[in-house]
């Protein structure tokens, strides 16, 4: 994927004064090891499997890494917006997450079919379809929505989708205006503080309660 | 400031496998904590996160963190601030 406001186009564009550290890629990282893992979840009571520079989905030993963490009752959250896994991977990593204390949370930006407008590169309507899938397990499910200005209009429509689905909605008011490309996709400025841009975090909503991110 | 790292344990992992005070520590500037990323501080069986956490230079952060706010980088007050 390549989200233009994500922390990975840091290393190849260039965001917020991290111009110094653009290599043009590629972003550095490596898999975590089993034992890592396996010392981690020792310690923590609860783990976030986020994937600041990539998605949880692209660990080879993903489904092990859930499973230990069950296995350990431990309290999980798991963020995907990629979709580069087949749906089989996704329901035997809903099968081992069902009864357990572990929250599903989808990246998808809008409708599911504008939803790549930001999310680059990714299938929303398979990602909704997984996130469903997810939710009807009875898996705790949530929404992440980052407001932009093709989905603004659609916020209150998704919100509604997902009540009935038993899907926790959570709406995003982003503060990464930092390029033309993101520039481009800005919202209606009653969700943009433009006194703070770039300066203050993202806000999350979820009920009408705010939260900084 | 409301620490996570301290009041929490709220602690972060990177893309290239070392642990942090927090996540949003994982971007491509690190020099404000290059003392936490020393080579001694990789974890693994004989090097739990509870031994590396009671490292002299993980103390002195987290002693930092809750008297010496001020000393602390911009993405501390951003993200905690």
């Amino acid at each position: 994927m390549k989200c233009a406001g994500c922390a990975r186009q840091r290393y190849t564009d260039g965001l917020n004064g991290f111009e110094k550290h653009v290599t043009g890629g590629p972003v550095p990282g490596k898999h975590l090891s089993m034992e890592e893992m396996d010392v981690i979840s020792d310690y923590f009571q609860g783990i976030t499997f986020c994937g600041t520079h990539s998605d949880p989905q692209f660990h080879p030993q993903f489904h092990e890494f859930l499973q230990m963490c069950v296995d350990k009752k431990r309290t999980i959250q798991v963020h995907v917006a990629a979709t580069a896994r087949k749906s089989s991977w996704f329901t035997k990593a809903f099968q081992i997450s069902k009864g357990n204390d572990v929250e599903w949370v989808f990246g998808i930006d809008g409708k599911p079919e504008d939803s790549h407008i930001y999310r680059k590169n990714q299938d929303g309507k398979f990602l909704y379809n997984m996130m469903i899938r997810c939710a009807s397990m009875g898996i705790k499910t949530t929404w992440h929505y980052i407001i932009f200005n093709y989905n603004e209009h659609y916020i209150e429509e998704c919100a509604r989708d997902a009540e009935k689905r038993n899907i926790s909605f959570v709406r995003i008011e982003s503060c990464r205006w930092w390029t033309e490309d993101l520039l481009k996709l800005r919202p209606n400025t009653s969700y943009v503080d433009v006194n703070q841009l770039g300066k203050k975090r993202s806000n999350s909503i979820v009920n009408n309660q705010s939260r900084l991110i | 400031m409301k620490p996570r790292c301290l009041e929490d344990k709220f602690l972060g992992w990177s893309a290239t496998g070392e642990l942090l005070p927090c996540c949003w520590y994982d971007n491509p500037n690190k020099e404000y904590i290059k003392e936490l990323l020393d080579d001694k501080f990789k974890v693994s069986y004989d090097n739990t996160v509870e031994d590396v956490l009671n490292s002299k230079e993980w103390k002195d952060f987290f002693d930092r963190v809750k008297n010496d706010p001020d000393s602390l980088p911009p993405v501390c007050h951003r993200y905690c601030g």
